[in-house]
């Protein structure tokens, strides 16, 4: 049974947002990096400073099976990529909610965040 | 219809991730791809390869009939031998690549892909003499692969006998339908076991408790990717010869005839217009099929199988390219728009450990 994290909001695609300030950050769900299986690589063609639209696809994952879009659950500036994963991918297999986080954005409409789900509401959709 | 193998509850009992493959059930990992890899090459693991298709020929004119329906030579192979080989059809183009193992004078065991068991089974029932008796008895045994550099001592525990006389690409029956060659897709030491179904479980357990690690599909193809062994669907198909993937050496031409044999002397005669090739990624990324390859700003062909080896590090792949770029200058994959740069390498990528 893979793990929810109450507190956070989450995606219909498996993205979850954890919310500090006006800051997103994001990362896959356990139930993603299970279906994934094995994540070799993560491949940021945005980097930071520069802009995304909620819905685009911003980061590549790669496992052995296949590649995966990470879908931007918000609008708005990335702050910050995770540069620990270029060495220790396997850290989003391993700790999906902590050290496996993905990508920070500032947050240009945190109204955004209102469509989410709620823990609940993602262990429902999950099932 | 979906077909299972005589181990699919034991998969699942071991947490094994259950998917849909070449028509089968088949466990595609247990706990994780890379520490199931790592397993095989650093100890040993076990793999479910039931899905295999497994044909039995007899008859006085067996050897003959094989002959004219592979690539290779058969009449000088040696009882218990094992010669990896291809089926071709007129135009010279790969129905599959398979192992043929020489039981007996006239009884021979093909080893075929999952995919295509059931289109060579009739392209067989059509083109073998009819004196030759054909059964494919896939669904009535299974077969398991121990492979690693403990396999040995592993599968000589199980099986109760010493096998460090058995050489590679050789195969030993024994009693009960048993069969053990010293083969696999790994690159590791190892062997294939094909038994009747109801003694798999117990074998499977045998083995496990042995020191075997389960390893699913996953682990199979990245580990058979570092060693540049080709995959049906992959680096051959209908569409591609044994000269563009680089088999030359399994293709006798000097033998007499076989199916698609005038179609190979003319491409040979005529050039072979793509050829297969190995590479490296020099930058982070990972190679999928289907992916372009440049030389410089030149496209030049796609890659047919990639990954990540977990020995090296990197990106690797193989790939089909236009015969006058197989020694490209400036090499790269576009990676989603991104032209990662690549070296080519000469395959295995990782060095291989048979017993030769």
């Amino acid at each position: 049974m893979s793990k929810i994290q109450d507190g956070l909001k989450y995606t219909e695609t498996h993205e979850w947002v954890r919310v500090e300030g006006s800051v997103a950050v994001i990362g896959i769900t356990d139930h993603a990096q299970e279906e994934l299986t094995d994540i070799v690589h993560v491949d940021y063609p945005i980097g930071v400073g520069e802009s995304v639209e909620k819905g685009s696809d911003c980061v590549v994952i790669e496992s052995c099976k296949a590649a995966a879009d990470l879908y931007a659950p918000v609008s708005g500036k990335v702050t910050e990529t995770n540069e620990g994963l270029a060495d220790n991918p396997a850290e989003v297999n391993d700790d999906p909610y902590g050290k496996g986080w993905i990508i920070k954005i500032e947050m240009s409409d945190p109204s955004q965040l209102d469509v989410l789900m709620d823990a609940d509401a993602y262990r429902a959709h999950s099932e | 219809m979906t077909h299972q193998t005589a181990l699919l509850s034991q998969h699942e009992a071991e947490g094994g991730k259950i998917v849909d493959f070449a028509g089968w059930r088949m466990p595609l990992q247990y706990e994780s791809i890379t520490r199931e890899h790592q397993a095989v090459r650093e100890e040993a693991g076990v793999f479910d390869v039931g899905h295999m298709g497994r044909f039995f020929l007899d008859g006085p004119a067996a050897a003959e009939g094989v002959s004219r329906l592979v690539v290779s030579r058969i009449d000088d192979m040696n009882h218990g031998q094992t010669r990896y080989t291809l089926v071709c059809n007129e135009q010279g183009c790969a129905l599959d690549d398979i192992l043929v193992n020489r039981l007996a004078d006239d009884q021979f065991l093909l080893v075929v892909n999952a995919s295509n068991r059931e289109k060579l089974a009739s392209w067989f029932n059509r083109h073998l003499p009819d004196a030759v008796l054909f059964q494919d008895k896939t669904l009535d045994t299974g077969m398991i692969a121990v492979q690693g550099p403990k396999a040995e001592a592993i599968t000589s525990q199980v099986l109760d006998i010493s096998l460090s006389a058995l050489g590679y690409y050789n195969i030993l029956m024994l009693d009960g339908g048993v069969y053990v060659s010293r083969t696999g897709y790994t690159g590791e030491d190892g062997f294939e076991i094909i038994a009747p179904n109801d003694q798999m479980e117990a074998l499977w357990k045998a083995v496990r408790a042995a020191g075997a690690s389960p390893a699913g599909l996953g682990a199979r193809d990245s580990l058979r990717l570092e060693m540049g062994f080709p995959l049906y669907g992959h680096e051959l198909s209908e569409e591609i010869t044994p000269l563009e993937a680089v088999l030359k050496r399994v293709v006798h031409l000097d033998k007499s005839d076989f199916i698609g044999k005038e179609a190979l002397e003319a491409q040979l005669e005529n050039g072979v217009p793509r050829k297969r090739i190995g590479f490296v990624l020099t930058a982070a990324g990972v190679p999928r099929q289907g992916y372009q390859l440049y030389d410089g700003d030149s496209p030049i062909g796609e890659v047919t199988s990639g990954g990540y080896s977990t020995v090296l590090k990197k990106g690797i792949g193989l790939a089909l390219v236009a015969a006058d770029h197989v020694k490209p200058e400036n090499l790269s994959v576009d990676i989603r728009g991104k032209k990662i740069p690549a070296e080519k390498t000469k395959p295995p990528f990782v060095e291989k450990r048979v017993k030769v």
